[in-house]
């Protein structure tokens, strides 16, 4: 064992002592020196950390629809502060806010006085306020106020779209919806400031098309008040691509003053409340029986009686008795006996992977916050009567955007897509930084179903069919109705008042190119969704279908090259009887001045509007004329 | 000695010189020291002063918003802190005046002393629970945070135990073991208190005197081995220690949150400019920056008096520090120069902290400004470690002619 021999040496400890003090007298000079540099560094101006922290001002990006019309915009209003001590006359103070922000004058003094020091009175005052307060300021009446830019955000639509657009609260964070789910898109949190000090973020394109968004929000709050209903939903799909041109949920809520909606009131019902959709569902489980091969076009169903579980302990009946029956006409007549017979064709388990693999009982993935994955419990958990009633749309939960997520498969050629709901993002500068394109999940379907179920679905929309009041001129429809038992936890069963009725069209039937899905919840006295909910489909279809380019079937196509010469529309003769002039373009209607046999006399410019006398009246020498334009 | 003698040279008695009374067992004679004040080191008790009465004005400053606000007194903070500061200075005195070889007797009951007082702080009744630790113990309406004390006794103890070794760290010794255990056990109490960052400070403190004593380089890369992996478990098994990393690391990512202190004063600091706003005039401290009277004063000394300020404040410390490692160097006694080192090490440390945290280039920690930030415990303990300073600096040889001599019997 080797034994060290230490050797006491007091002169030796007492050098390394005196140097190891001499490097920490170092290293202490090094630190302080280095924290004199880093606050000169901070607060001498022109230093470049003095520019990082002159807090610049931040901007979130706007969100635009597809065409670039502005949804939700940041706006630089002010705010207006006091600093107490500089304030003199407290009441003239208040007495003149007051009277610019139309407030009660005690109010604003009971703010004033409620600190000492530094007040906020007034969050983001309109820019006219803000100038009356200026001028004010100028004369020097208001000692002590000050304004202060305050970035807010504006929602220039309002209730339109609300729900899909979010919200962003007073510090400029995304809370809910687009808002909130792109976030980092509008104001990137690594964001460096310009030379101006200023900086703005992203631009988001959703998919939604404010025309189109527009009419169906006017249409939904019609139905609303018109059936006092609890709540409309109205979902407008492109079907090649899965991007949602409107998703509407009446009663909506204003974003620019959301503090005053109740929580529940900002959620956005078309992906977070689950319901049974009832006969809709149809669509999607015979397209089930049907692609499983447990039925065939040909396959015939006993619908002239009630349907009962083999126990017979409960059964499915129809409103009417409609003898041997098909799959066609199960869809036509929406036969809920013929639906539960088709069941019965099937296993459990495969039915069940079929309807999960529409995406039913899992969320659809689309950028927004709050979905719901609906209900689809598995087979292990089915009582014997689970099959036949979710044949026919009960006993499941879905969300109205699931719903329209399942009827892609059908104009796909049988493949499910996800749903979108973001075109585009742009840079401030105008370059695409994403483009979110059309997004296959699986392939659902084969294409003959898919061709059999919109011939069904067609017949649906013919007389005799659910959907017959879905009326539109030229374009055929594929279309499936449904009324929705709700239940009643009070009850422990299905309500008898409380129904939800339902449409789900694409257009046109042989090529979808839309799809459309409404909802009326809880609609009072009419409840049918073939009564009320298929004609409003009918009524949104006709505004959709010429704005949305859907070719009419008379329509003459152009499809031969070369120039076309659109002439103004010819005025028609003017002799013994007053022809209909309305619409014609005042170049059409000028050579009339010309005439010496009649008085004309033309009002405006533009378009015209109206005539005197009414057309088919008859004309002498020297009638007056007077036409209207605009 | 000769009793009568020393009365003859009471003409050299002259009036602004003073006297001491120095009473032994059963005799006491009185002696005459040129000037019993100037023992203490004048620049070091020159900038003590300054630094107090500077810390004082700003707290002023800084907290009579937030006192009004809370309290509806403005000068609630600033009286109370007045309060700690007369005591402070009383234990200052007291301390600078206590026999160090007493203290090294009685550190038994020193530690057992300040261990009761920690212990009290898991004690419900006694204790305070504020902002989610339990640091404080509330006595006769004062709060008192006992860890500040275990800065202090920390130093004495390893001062003590490794001074007896005088430089000479043998390799078939242990003589590591005992001070090492000292330190780890002090840091692991002031853990349990959830006071992270100062647990950390104790061991930069154990670290620096380690090696002023002349502790082989062999055994420090031992002890970083050990620490290091521990401190970083320590770190991540608390929610809110790892945010303050986060928002250290990118104030930016959460301005609302963790990032908001740090970029409030980074502002506050910006705003002061080379000149700053003026004593008083800062509008930072208005609810700009939490806690600003406490953690954060120096943001509102930065905004007041810009960069000029800072820059004075900061030379004043630097000047503490030099003057203090100064005056370890020259002591012969190894007891004194490591006491001396390590109270100077600590006073200086925790404002390295303290402005580095401000300026943004530490992560948010609990440790104060000495002298500045709100709070008795710390200042009190500040004041008894310059006390302590200044005693442990004092020559002991420098003695007068003895004036006169009794006996007691």
């Amino acid at each position: 064992m080797a034994v060290e021999f230490h050797r006491s040496n007091p002169k030796r400890a007492r050098e390394n002592r005196n140097s190891r003090t001499k490097i920490t007298t170092l290293a202490v000079i090094l630190i302080w020196l280095v924290l004199i540099v880093q606050y000169g560094n901070i607060m001498i101006p022109g230093t470049p950390a003095a520019a990082r922290s002159s807090a610049p001002l931040f901007e979130r990006g706007p969100i635009l629809d597809r065409r670039g019309r502005i949804l939700a915009i940041q706006t630089n209003l002010d705010t207006i502060t006091a600093w107490r001590p500089h304030v003199r006359d407290l009441n003239e103070t208040a007495r003149i806010l007051g009277d610019i922000l139309d407030q009660d004058h005690r109010r604003i003094a009971e703010r004033l006085v409620a600190s000492p020091g530094f007040v906020t009175i007034e969050r983001t005052i309109t820019p006219s306020q803000s100038r009356r307060i200026r001028a004010e300021l100028k004369q020097g009446n208001l000692r002590g106020i000050h304004l202060q830019p305050d970035l807010g955000r504006s929602y220039p639509e309002g209730e339109t779209a609300a729900a899909v657009i979010g919200y962003s609260g007073v510090d400029n964070v995304g809370l809910a919806g687009i808002e909130y789910m792109f976030s980092e898109h509008l104001l990137p949190p690594g964001l460096a400031a310009d030379q101006q000090g200023s900086s703005m973020g992203n631009q988001v394109f959703l998919t939604l098309d404010l025309a189109i968004q527009t009419a169906a929000d006017d249409l939904g709050k019609r139905l609303l008040s018109d059936h006092q209903a609890d709540a409309v939903m109205i979902l407008v799909a492109e079907a090649k691509t899965g991007a949602l041109l409107a998703m509407s949920s009446q009663p909506s809520f204003n974003p620019n003053t959301f503090h005053s909606y109740s929580r529940e009131a900002r959620k956005n019902p078309a992906i977070s409340r689950i319901y049974e959709p009832g006969s809709v569902f149809k669509v999607y489980s015979m397209a089930s029986f049907l692609e499983l091969g447990g039925i065939t076009p040909e396959s015939r169903f006993d619908a002239s009686r009630a349907y009962s579980t083999r126990d017979g302990g409960f059964r499915i009946t129809d409103i009417a008795s409609y003898g041997m029956i098909g799959p066609r006409e199960v869809i036509q007549y929406s036969s809920n006996v013929g639906a539960a017979f088709a069941s019965e064709a099937v296993e459990e388990g495969p039915f069940y992977t079929m309807l999960s693999a529409f995406g039913f009982g899992s969320p659809t993935r689309i950028e927004l916050n709050g979905e719901e994955r609906g209900l689809l419990a598995p087979p292990d958990r089915w009582s014997g009567r689970t099959k036949p009633t979710l044949a026919i749309g009960q006993e499941v939960g879905v969300t109205a955007l699931q719903m329209v997520t399942a009827a892609t498969p059908l104009a796909n050629e049988g493949i499910l897509l996800r749903p979108r709901i973001v075109d585009r993002i742009v840079s401030p500068s105008g370059e695409v930084i994403q483009r979110f394109s059309r997004d296959p999940i699986r392939q659902v379907l084969s294409p003959a179903t898919v061709d059999l179920m919109l011939s069904y679905m067609e017949s649906a929309t013919s007389p005799g069919g659910t959907a017959r009041r879905i009326r539109l001129e030229g374009v055929s429809v594929a279309a499936k109705t449904g009324t929705a038992e709700v239940f009643d936890p009070r009850q422990g069963g299905y309500s008898d008042t409380h129904f939800l009725a339902s449409t789900l069209a694409l257009v046109p039937a042989r090529d979808p190119q839309l799809i459309v899905y409404l909802v009326i919840d809880h609609p009072r006295g009419e409840y049918l969704g073939g009564r009320i909910a298929a004609p409003a489909v009918g009524e949104l279809l006709n505004f959709l279908a010429p704005y949305y380019g859907i070719p009419r079937e008379n329509d003459t196509p152009l499809d031969h090259s070369g120039r076309i010469v659109i002439r103004p529309n010819p005025l028609p003769e003017v002799r013994d009887t007053m022809p209909d002039l309305s619409g014609l373009p005042l170049r059409s209607v000028l050579p009339l001045l010309g005439r010496d046999d009649l008085v004309v006399t033309i009002d405006g410019s533009g378009y015209v509007v109206g005539q005197r006398p009414p057309p088919g009246a008859p004309l002498g020498e020297g009638a007056e004329i007077t036409l209207e334009l605009e | 000695m000769d009793t009568g003698g020393a009365l003859c040279d009471s003409e050299s008695l002259h009036a602004e010189d003073s006297v001491t009374v120095v009473i032994g067992r059963n005799s006491f004679f009185v002696e005459q020291s040129n000037d019993e004040v100037s023992r203490f080191d004048p620049i070091l008790l020159g900038l003590v002063i300054l630094l107090l009465v500077v810390g004082l004005g700003m707290l002023l400053s800084a907290s009579w918003f937030r006192a009004e606000q809370l309290y509806r007194q403005p000068l609630r903070f600033v009286l109370r802190q007045a309060l700690w500061a007369v005591a402070g200075c009383g234990l200052c005195a007291a301390a600078a005046l206590v026999p160090l070889d007493l203290i090294r007797r009685h550190l038994k009951y020193l530690v057992l002393g300040v261990a009761v007082l920690m212990g009290m702080t898991f004690l419900p009744g006694v204790s305070a629970r504020y902002m989610g630790a339990s640091r404080w113990i509330i006595l006769w309406g004062f709060s008192f945070q006992p860890s500040e004390l275990v800065k202090v006794l920390l130093v004495i103890h390893l001062a003590h135990l490794l001074s007896k070794r005088e430089g000479e760290f043998p390799r078939d010794r242990l003589y590591i073991v005992p001070p090492l255990v000292v330190a780890v056990l002090s840091s692991i109490i002031v853990l349990l208190q959830n006071d992270y960052s100062t647990a950390i400070f104790l061991l930069i403190l154990t670290f620096l005197l380690f090696f002023a004593a002349g502790v082989p380089t062999r055994y420090f890369v031992r002890f970083t081995a050990l620490i290091v992996p521990l401190g970083m478990i320590a770190l991540f098994s608390r929610e809110h220690r790892v945010r303050r990393i986060t928002a250290f690391l990118n104030p930016s990512y959460d301005p609302a949150g963790s990032g908001f202190q740090v970029l409030a004063a980074r502002r506050a600091l910006a705003e002061g400019g080379p000149w700053g706003a003026g004593i008083g005039r800062g509008v930072r401290k208005m609810g700009g920056i939490p806690e600003v009277q406490s953690d954060f004063i120096f943001a509102v000394l930065g905004e007041e008096l810009g960069f000029f300020g800072v820059f004075l404040v900061l030379l004043a410390f630097l000047l503490f520090s030099l003057r203090g490692i100064a005056l370890a160097r020259r002591q012969e006694d190894w007891f004194r120069y490591l006491l001396i080192y390590g109270l100077t090490m600590s006073i200086t440390i925790q404002a390295m902290i303290n402005v580095a945290v401000v300026a943004g280039l530490l992560p948010a920690t609990g440790i104060p400004l000495p002298f500045f930030s709100s709070g008795g415990s710390s200042l009190v303990v500040t004041m008894i470690m310059c006390g302590l300073i200044m005693n442990a600096a004092t020559q002991p040889a420098s003695r007068g002619p003895r004036l006169w001599e009794g006996s007691r019997v």
